[in-house]
């Protein structure tokens, strides 16, 4: 057995070897083109790469950051849609009280992987594309600081995902079944493969956050144009300023906590058992990153929320300077709000006092945003484009979901609640009902830059119309079930006390608003790939009107350059030309101003 | 602030390494955690030279071979460290212990061995690419 391993192991070496002698033998890799020229999509010559490698070679080489930004978006797209997938088969689970057709095992495998895919294979990564393609743009700088960290980075991603979902596509291994919170004893105990591959997949996407987030601060400090100052840099970088923060703080820590967990697993360490450094430290270690990482997710869209809002609204952001100083107290204050996962679990009763002081106060800084941006739109020239729409939907769900989070956050309160469908509530109006729609609303503004075209306005407002619907009809009801009682990750509800009939239905119109989602996801999905290969060629460097408003921003002055160059090598297509918002030819951009 | 440099000296469009060190990373985790002799052994030789390469290619540092051996006698001395600690010095005990990584007893020194031989590996390498190739 030793002989195999060891023979296997020399062929290995020498394979390598070979492949790294190959590589260093290749010293240009800008004029490298064995597959042929040409890009992937066929529309990607207008970047002015030409110097670039060709065909998938070019994806795989490329450090240039507008690339790895689509690479990013492209992968968290991906996520976005298997996640989806996952949780739609939960919820179709849930339509009736019994176990229908998948089991408990498989739902608790779903539950967790959905959770991970979400948070650290979309959330994160989504945030990252726009980081990666704008932030440079936005501050004047030609690529990130460092771009092949930037490109290490992102190709720690596939394989983390491969592994998180490594469960599911191995024949033969468990899935881990351990939620996303992976709490020992359970996640130390459970045998499953499948728990290991998904920690280990989970530290790479960390180490890749972790990565791109010293990327970020070193290119936000030192790669600034001359005229962008720390007075006058956007409110964009400025959320992705404190959010690589955060990460810089934040994900080492869940790192060497995996690492931890990954010995107890595999090593025979101690440091979650009992008899060693007590389950609890896992909670304290997981959830000292854990909440953080909410605001890692949420920081940026509030930043594209932020910067959006003002461009559709016809006057500049209210407040620019006590935005900026809410985004620093978000980041401060998110490292002392922890334990306030963790109330139930027997902690201190002077310990609980000051982390609900602690996390009423992040109330503060988030409603001075909320204020701002109702304000900014307060008499102005609102125009209901796409963009703008997910950005007001933003505000409303974050209303809510920040409101029942206050809640939450008082112990007395969270003993009541704790564990409950409330909680999923909560939170899924904060990520899905916010964090999403900022999201969109950044794909949607920003889509004529990144693929010189518009989408479809008819489509993009179905979009809209079809999330905000789905997203308060599936989590109202998770609120109202969280204070019915419902206790959060069972498979079933075939329970013979409690109010079943009202606990059925309000599952059952959860699962409704589920399908009313996925049907909004798939347009979306339709919209942005067939506006992508068909769509209305943009051929003024201010589609949005941002002129007008004394609103022009250095994005959009770098895509006018860019359209200007491209004219000049144009051979006189024939093309429509694109309107405001995807518009057809009745609707202009007058007629948006309502 | 920055100075607007010429952006051909300062920014590259492509380069082969970052796949390979993402890579190189990743196996390495799954072989050292899992236990998998080979794949440990694979996944720090990708690791290693791929770092070796980018460095190289970034001209953080001058000389490939070099930087390589270095990398190479660093891992072997971390190896040769595990397997002494965890008292798997021995043929017997290094082979009874890629056998059977997980076993309670052979967990470290298999780690050990795996780091150890390919950071031997990356040095003969280094050592052998140095003699043909002094330039690099």
């Amino acid at each position: 057995m030793a002989g195999e391993q060891l023979a296997l192991t020399v062929l290995m070496g020498l394979l390598l070897v070979g492949v790294a002698a190959l590589l260093t033998r290749i010293e240009d890799w800008q004029a490298y083109t064995p597959f042929g020229g040409g890009s992937v999509t066929g529309e990607e010559t207008s970047y002015g790469h030409s110097e670039k490698p060709g065909g998938v070679i070019r994806w795989l080489t490329t450090v240039d950051h507008k690339d790895i930004g689509i690479l990013y978006g492209a992968y968290a797209l991906v996520a976005f849609a298997v996640g989806g997938i996952m949780v739609m088969i939960m919820r179709l689970e849930l339509l009736f009280p019994a176990e229908d057709f998948i089991t408990t095992g498989f739902y608790n495998s779903l539950l967790t992987s959905h959770g991970i895919t979400m948070l650290f294979l979309f959330g994160t990564p989504i945030i990252a594309a726009f980081g990666n393609y704008f932030v440079p743009l936005l501050i004047g700088a030609d690529d990130m600081a460092f771009p092949r960290i930037n490109a290490i980075a992102f190709w720690l991603l596939p394989p983390g995902a491969l592994l998180v979902w490594g469960g599911f596509l191995i024949p033969g291994i468990a899935p881990a079944q351990t939620s996303w919170t992976m709490y020992a004893p359970l996640s130390v105990e459970q045998t499953h493969l499948g728990a290991d591959l998904m920690i280990i997949g989970l530290h790479l996407t960390g180490v890749s956050a972790t990565m791109g987030a010293i990327n970020f601060i070193a290119t936000i400090f030192t790669e600034r144009a001359d005229d962008v100052s720390w007075a006058n840099l956007d409110i964009f970088s400025w959320t992705m300023l404190t959010q690589s923060g955060l990460i810089l703080f934040a994900f080492p820590l869940l790192g060497s906590a995996l690492v931890m967990l990954l010995l107890d697993r595999n090593l025979g360490t101690l440091f979650f058992a009992v008899e060693g450094g007590s389950p609890i430290l896992w909670q304290h270690l997981f959830w000292f990153f854990g909440h953080p990482e909410v605001y890692i997710l949420v920081l940026p869209p509030m930043g594209l929320v932020s910067y959006i809002i003002p461009r559709f609204a016809g006057r500049k952001l209210f407040g620019f300077k006590f935005v900026v100083y809410s985004t620093l107290a978000i980041g401060v204050l998110s490292f002392g709000v922890w334990a306030h996962h963790m109330f139930t679990t027997g902690l201190d009763p002077r310990l609980q006092a000051s982390f609900m002081a602690v996390s009423l106060a992040i109330a503060i800084p988030s409603a001075v945003k909320t204020f701002n941006w109702i304000t900014t739109m307060w008499n102005g020239k609102i125009k209901l484009a796409t963009p703008m729409l997910f950005c007001i939907g933003f505000v409303a769900n974050f209303i809510i979901g920040g409101v029942t989070g206050v809640f939450l956050a008082a112990v007395p309160v969270d003993r009541l609640l704790h564990d409950t469908y409330y909680v999923v509530g909560h939170f899924h109006y904060v990520i899905m009902g916010a964090i999403a729609f900022a999201i969109f609303a950044g794909i949607y503004y920003w889509f004529p830059i990144y693929t010189g075209r518009m989408y479809q306005k008819s489509l993009a407002k179905m979009h809209f119309w079809l999330t905000m619907i789905g997203t308060n009809l599936t989590f109202f009801g998770m609120l109202i079930l969280g204070y019915l009682g419902m206790p959060r990750r069972y498979a079933t509800y075939n329970i013979t006390i409690g109010p079943i009939d009202a606990i059925t239905l309000l599952h059952q119109l959860a699962t409704v608003g589920a399908v009313v989602l996925l049907i909004g996801q798939i347009i979306f999905v339709w919209n942005i790939v067939s506006s992508w290969r068909e769509g209305r060629r943009v051929e003024n460097g201010d589609p949005w009107n941002l002129k007008d408003d004394d609103l022009y921003s250095r994005e959009f002055h770098w895509f006018d350059e860019r359209l200007d160059d491209d004219l000049a090598l144009a051979d006189g297509g024939d093309e429509d030309k694109a309107m405001t918002d995807g518009g057809e030819e009745s609707t202009d951009v007058d007629s948006e101003r309502q | 602030m920055a100075e607007q440099a010429d952006v051909g000296d300062r920014f590259p469009t492509a380069s082969p390494w970052p796949l390979f060190v993402a890579v190189g990373f990743t196996v390495t985790e799954l072989g050292l955690f899992i236990g998998i002799f080979p794949v440990a052994v694979a996944g720090v030789l990708l690791f290693g030279a791929s770092v070796a390469g980018i460095l190289t290619e970034a001209e953080y540092v001058g000389h490939l071979w070099k930087t390589m051996g270095v990398f190479g006698a660093v891992l072997a001395a971390i190896g040769l460290a595990m397997v002494v600690y965890g008292g798997g010095v021995g043929v017997e005990a290094a082979l009874g212990a890629i056998d059977a990584p997980n076993v309670v007893g052979n967990r470290l020194v298999s780690r050990g061995l795996a780091v150890g031989a390919a950071g031997i590996i990356l040095a003969v390498t280094a050592a052998t690419g140095e003699l043909l190739e002094p330039a690099r």
